[in-house]
């Protein structure tokens, strides 16, 4: 084990930075990613299972959920959260900045809920607009922490994949 | 209480969307969701919503110690969440019984090594999303395909993901 900042093994981080730079194997592996989403078979409550991880997606009362979990639009915006978080670490660890503290807080603002709920045609069920703040406790100059953050944001895949419009093909398989 | 379909009590779904349309407070109130993430060491973090929270982490080809899954996957998971959401609200509207439903979903980044700030030029996001719906019900094939493409348009995180959303990004130094 060498040295460690933030948590993270920086000879085997850049080790793994190498790596990528020339086995295209492993880039293909970690460009496609896969998750599955099951009905609980009994009203708003759905369990999502990712390689060997789960978790459960529910809606609160005010949409008629037993609210067993979040829902699926403030997974969305954690999943923002959590990938800026991640490369807000991998940007600072990779110059060698201690990070102290971090939290990201975000808050999106859907278009047109009543389109989700069926009653109106008009604009979109999605959000708009999402607000992420990043607060970060480190010993460095703020104008670095900028640029971390900068960089941060510009190569974020959930960023990005929010930000552009992304091709989704739905396919239905009905099962007798 | 009245009677239940797909585990929902149809008469109290139906009371709620009618007054959910009639008040606009409401409407403002369930517009804007919320959450906070903490970083909790190396690439661990745990967001909280509400009364709830969830664990992420990175996989260990990224570094990580995959104790959760990690940021693109959670992704996935919601928007497969949010149609099975919208598919059984709009079925359940129906009166139609659902026996069994799953999705499946893959998802294509571009250039991942924009992420791992090895190259500039792509989009580290994903560009192709493709969903796979598994549903099992007596309902008539053309009507439950209908019901789909309906779930669909109606997903907040399908039209989040397929229109593109805007993101203002602030920072607070300590």
């Amino acid at each position: 084990m060498g040295k460690v900042i933030n948590g993270l093994d920086i000879e085997s981080l850049n080790s793994l930075l190498d790596e990528a730079r020339k086995n295209k194997e492993l880039v293909q592996k970690i460009s496609k990613w896969y998750a599955r989403v099951r009905w609980a078979g009994s009203g708003f409550t759905f369990n999502s299972y990712v390689r060997n991880h789960s978790f459960t997606i529910s809606e609160p009362s005010e949409l008629g959920g037993p609210d067993k979990g979040p829902n699926a639009v403030e997974y969305v915006i954690s999943a923002l959260g959590a990938c800026y978080l991640t490369g807000f670490i991998l940007n600072a660890t990779k110059r060698g900045v201690n990070i102290k503290n971090l939290e990201i807080a975000l808050e999106g603002e859907i278009d047109n809920i009543l389109v989700f709920l069926g009653i109106s045609n008009e604009g979109h069920p999605g959000y708009r607009k999402v607000i992420a703040k990043a607060y970060v406790e480190a010993d460095c100059d703020e104008k670095t922490l900028k640029e971390i953050w900068e960089e941060t944001v510009r190569t974020s895949p959930v960023g990005n994949t929010l930000a552009r419009n992304v091709e989704i093909v739905p396919q239905l398989s009905l099962i007798k | 209480m009245s009677q239940k379909l797909n585990g929902i009590d149809v008469e109290g779904l139906n009371k709620m969307l009618e007054e959910i349309s009639k008040e606009k407070e409401k409407v403002k109130e369930l517009s804007v969701w919320r959450t906070r993430v903490r970083w909790l060491g190396g690439f661990k973090s745990r967001a909280y919503m509400r009364r709830h929270a969830l664990d992420v982490d990175e996989v260990s080809d990224i570094s990580g110690i995959d104790t959760a899954q990690n940021a693109v996957e959670t992704l996935l998971a919601s928007l497969g969440a949010c149609i099975t959401t919208t598919f059984i609200l709009i079925a359940t509207k129906r009166n139609i019984r659902v026996d069994n439903l799953e999705l499946a979903i893959e998802g294509y980044i571009e250039n991942i090594l924009v992420f791992l700030g090895i190259e500039k030029e792509g989009n580290p996001g994903f560009n192709k999303i493709i969903v796979t719906a598994y549903i099992k019900s007596e309902a008539d094939g053309k009507l439950l395909e209908e019901l789909f493409i309906e779930a669909i348009r109606a997903s907040p995180v399908f039209n989040t993901l397929a229109k593109g959303s805007q993101i203002d990004y602030k920072i607070k130094t300590f």
